[in-house]
């Protein structure tokens, strides 16, 4: 699970994040929704030990990020939005290279991993040659790997082709099934409606909304609007 | 699909051993992959590359084998003593670079690379990463250290008829060495980071500067500047004292002078042994304190690297638009009288590369490095003045500059044109002809590359008082070699454009780059030396030597003509690539 404790963090004067209270318990896939530049990537940045807080504490599993960092990652997996892979590798050798880095040895997992997203084709060619779509298989293969308990993903969909997003989508939801706590961002509503447990709406580094669909849905019902009219109508006050 | 219990097997945290041989490993994965790749498909870029270093390491050796004989033979100047001081000069200047280049590797291979913000998110130790990151910029500056270095080394070890074990030792000695200031310049890295990133990049900026400057001026003024009438014995002496600053105790450049020359040292009898084990001593010495620099440092990164990264990452960012505003405006004010076009593309490629500081810094380096080696000749030239050695130097100066343009012009400009066409609909809905662009490329190219490599030129032959008319020669070779480069790197890079890669570095790698660094260095070698050969020649001539060969008048001729030719052909490059660039430039589609 993830738990943010009166989180603050800015670049130089800009606040980007403002006192932020968050708990994502395990088993949850969580959706976190935001216009651009509303603190969704540092929300998670902090959560993978990328930024630290300015106040506050961010726990993953019960590890303060900040004072237990190796404990805390090796609990967690992050899916950046723009994911990095070694050009030199092949992908079966990427996946080598991340089980040995969570000290597990055999391949049976990375062959597990290589079956669930079809990538036995092209797994052993080197990554530099790979189409978007493949790279983000191989970086989802690596995040579940290790069968991680906590999973950060910045939105996952962006370039993927609509099979690949039905497969993700899949994916994201079987592994809170499972028991993993899974914090997503995006920008689309509807895959924030379709798989999301709860949803939570950033603006401007604060929490402008939180609860499951059902509470999203009851609110639009209230003010006689559509799930986009709503957000849009939240979104847009700050500005 | 079937969802997995996620906590099958718990995830474990590697100790430093294993951490250690993962990293290795992920290492030589990469290092195989990218030879054998070398191999496969640019086996001309490889061997071209090898051939390059070999000819600089060879034209160095030549040099100091040179100047050494002559040292022996003519001037009798020829004393341990000497010989010392040029060592220490070299190898502390040496030493210095080292230091700047690998705190500005270790800058961007740490807090700017993508690597290592994914090496972050994953549970390996910041020690780690450190020392992953730290073994690669000592691979990187070291073996220009040592392309540079060695060639001194083997050429003294000749001279002096030093014993088997010089050589073997010579290569231990070096590496130790090389692992001291990059620690040291990993240790200022991390440091300044940490405490330096919140503060105002300007601030930053001119606080480096101003510490360089005072570096820069106490070099000159311990080394350069004399009161003494030059030659007189006063002169001399002082020029000792000064010089000996270089041979602190302190300086592990010191120390690897000292087990150098002991290892060199023969003596007779039986007093020999001690030569041996005094180097081993020194050897000794320089990697214990290599690898107390290491721990040190990366035990540094243990405490501090990741809150010096989120330090870094969340400073205050300097407003771009102001900042170097008057730069700009310079510019412009230079250029007023150009067409209009032509300038504001020549403005935005200054500003594409100025923003770039991690490559145009590493440039900056390596010029830095020529100059410190033009120094380092001047002080050889100090204690033993001999003219003919001095002019042959001043040749091959010219040559190296030479090289070293043409891999900047792969680098950077060849690159330029693909690039631009990537991004053409933005250039090519403009209102200007196609070959306007060509033509502000070439320019920028030519002046970019001419104003720093004339200056260096300048110096070199300042330091080594060379006569009028052969610095003129040379700024004239130099003037031709920037306008030639430039326009084979925009004609080649119109020709052969590459619009899929991103990365400069990549275009610059594929099979145009390597052709156009194989064209640079043909044109370069023709260009000195049918031009400043000829020129050298004749100065030989005048000052008394091989004038049973040749002829001062003949000489001169030689020398008119040289320059002639090469002015010809450098004008007749420049149209001719130009030509073929228009050509293919107006018929690329994008
Ligand atoms: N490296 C940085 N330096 C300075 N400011 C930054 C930096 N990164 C983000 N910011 C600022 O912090 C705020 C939050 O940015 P963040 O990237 O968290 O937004 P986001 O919600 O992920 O946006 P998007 O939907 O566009 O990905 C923005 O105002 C942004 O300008
Ligand atoms: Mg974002």
């Amino acid at each position: 699970m993830i738990e943010y404790h009166g989180v603050s963090r800015s670049y130089g004067d800009r606040l980007a994040v403002d006192h932020l209270d968050l708990s994502i318990p395990a088993g949850e896939l969580f959706a976190f929704l935001g216009p651009n530049g509303a603190g969704k990537t540092t929300t998670m940045k902090m959560a993978v030990g990328l930024l630290q807080p300015n106040q506050g504490h961010v726990r993953v599993c019960g590890h303060d990020v900040a004072k237990e960092p190796r404990e805390a990652k090796s609990k967690l997996s992050y899916v950046p939005d723009e994911p990095h892979l070694y050009d030199k590798l092949t992908g079966r050798e990427f996946l080598q290279f991340i089980s040995d880095m969570y000290g597990m040895h055999g391949t049976e997992h990375a062959d597990c991993e290589i079956e669930r997203f079809g990538m036995g084709k092209f797994i052993d060619e080197l990554t530099e040659t790979y189409s978007h779509g493949m790279k983000q298989r191989l970086v989802f293969a690596s995040a579940f790997l290790h069968k991680p308990e906590v999973l950060v993903v910045d939105e996952p969909m962006v370039g993927l082709d609509p099979q690949n997003i039905r497969l993700v989508k899949d994916i994201l939801r079987a592994q809170a099934a499972a028991g993993t706590t899974v914090f997503m961002s995006t920008h689309a509503l509807e895959i924030a409606e379709e798989i999301g447990d709860r949803i939570g709406i950033i603006v401007g580094g604060r929490i402008r909304f939180l609860g499951t669909l059902a509470d999203l849905k009851e609110k639009c019902r209230q003010q006689n609007s559509t799930l986009e009219e709503m957000f849009l109508e939240m979104t847009h006050e700050e500005n | 699909m079937s969802p997995e219990s996620p906590i099958a097997e718990p995830p474990r945290l590697l100790n430093l051993v294993e951490e250690a041989r993962l990293y290795r490993w992920l290492h030589r994965s990469i290092l195989k992959t990218t030879l054998r790749e070398l191999l496969a498909t640019s086996r001309l870029r490889a061997s071209l590359a090898a051939f390059m270093s070999m000819v600089i390491w060879v034209a160095l050796f030549f040099i100091m084998l040179e100047g050494f004989f002559f040292l022996q033979k003519e001037a009798g100047a020829f004393t341990q003593e000497t010989v010392e001081k040029v060592f220490n000069i070299f190898y502390a200047s040496l030493m210095i670079m080292l230091f700047f280049s690998s705190a500005i590797l270790l800058y961007g291979g740490i807090y700017q690379s993508q690597e290592v913000r994914f090496l972050m998110t994953t549970p390996t130790s910041p020690e780690r990463i450190f020392q992953y990151k730290f073994s690669e910029a000592v691979f990187l500056s070291g073996w220009g250290f040592i392309l540079i270095g060695s060639p001194m080394l083997v050429a003294y070890g000749i001279v002096v008829g030093a014993n088997w074990y010089y050589y073997v030792l010579l290569l231990p000695l070096m590496i130790a060495f090389a692992f001291i200031p990059t620690g040291l310049g990993a240790i200022v890295c991390l440091a300044t980071v940490h405490f330096f990133a919140p503060l105002r990049r300007p601030i930053v900026v001119v606080s480096a500067l101003t510490v360089f400057g005072l570096v820069a001026w106490s070099v000159w003024t311990v080394f350069f500047s004399r009161q003494n009438e030059l030659l007189t014995p006063e002169w001399f002496e002082e020029t000792m004292i000064r010089l000996s600053t270089a041979e602190n105790r302190l300086f592990p450049s010191w120390w690897l002078c000292s087990g150098i020359l002991e290892a060199a040292r023969s003596e007779s009898g039986r007093l020999e042994y001690q030569s041996w084990a005094q180097a081993i001593l020194f050897f000794a010495l320089l990697a214990s304190n290599a690898l107390f620099l290491q721990m040190i440092a990366s035990l540094l990164a243990g405490r501090i690297l990741f809150v010096s990264y989120n330090r870094l990452q969340t400073a205050v960012r300097h407003r771009r638009t102001i900042g170097f505003r008057w730069l700009d405006q310079w510019m412009t004010k230079i250029l007023s009288s150009s067409p209009t076009a032509i300038r504001l593309l020549l403005i935005k490629d200054f500003r594409l590369v100025r923003r770039d500081p991690l490559q145009w810094a590493q440039f900056l380096i390596f010029f830095g490095l020529v100059g410190l080696y033009f120094l380092n000749i001047k002080s050889i030239q100090d204690a033993a003045p001999f003219a003919g050695w001095v002019n042959l130097v001043s040749f091959l100066n010219l040559l190296v500059v030479g090289l070293i343009l043409s891999t900047f012009t792969t680098r950077f400009i060849f690159p330029m044109i693909s690039l631009e066409g990537q991004k053409f609909w933005i250039l090519g809905l403009l209102p200007i002809e196609r070959e306007t662009i060509l033509r502000g490329k070439f320019l920028f190219a030519s002046i970019g590359t001419f104003l720093p490599s004339s200056l260096l030129i300048l110096l070199s032959d300042s330091l080594l008082q060379l006569p009028g008319t052969i610095v003129a020669v040379h700024e004239l070779v130099c003037l031709l070699l920037c306008a030639g480069l430039a326009a084979i790197a925009v004609g080649l890079g119109a020709s052969i454009p590459n619009l899929r890669a991103i990365s400069p570095s990549k275009i610059a790698s594929g099979f145009g780059g390597t052709l156009n660094l194989v064209l640079s260095a043909v044109y370069i070698i023709f260009i000195v030396g049918v031009a400043a050969g000829p020129c050298h020649l004749d100065a030989l001539v005048g000052l008394g030597h091989l004038s049973e060969f040749f002829s001062p008048e003949k000489t001169q001729t030689a020398m008119l003509i040289g320059i002639l030719i090469a002015v010809a052909v450098g004008i007749w490059t420049v149209y001719f690539m130009l030509r073929i660039g228009f050509r293919a430039f107006r018929q690329m589609e994008f």
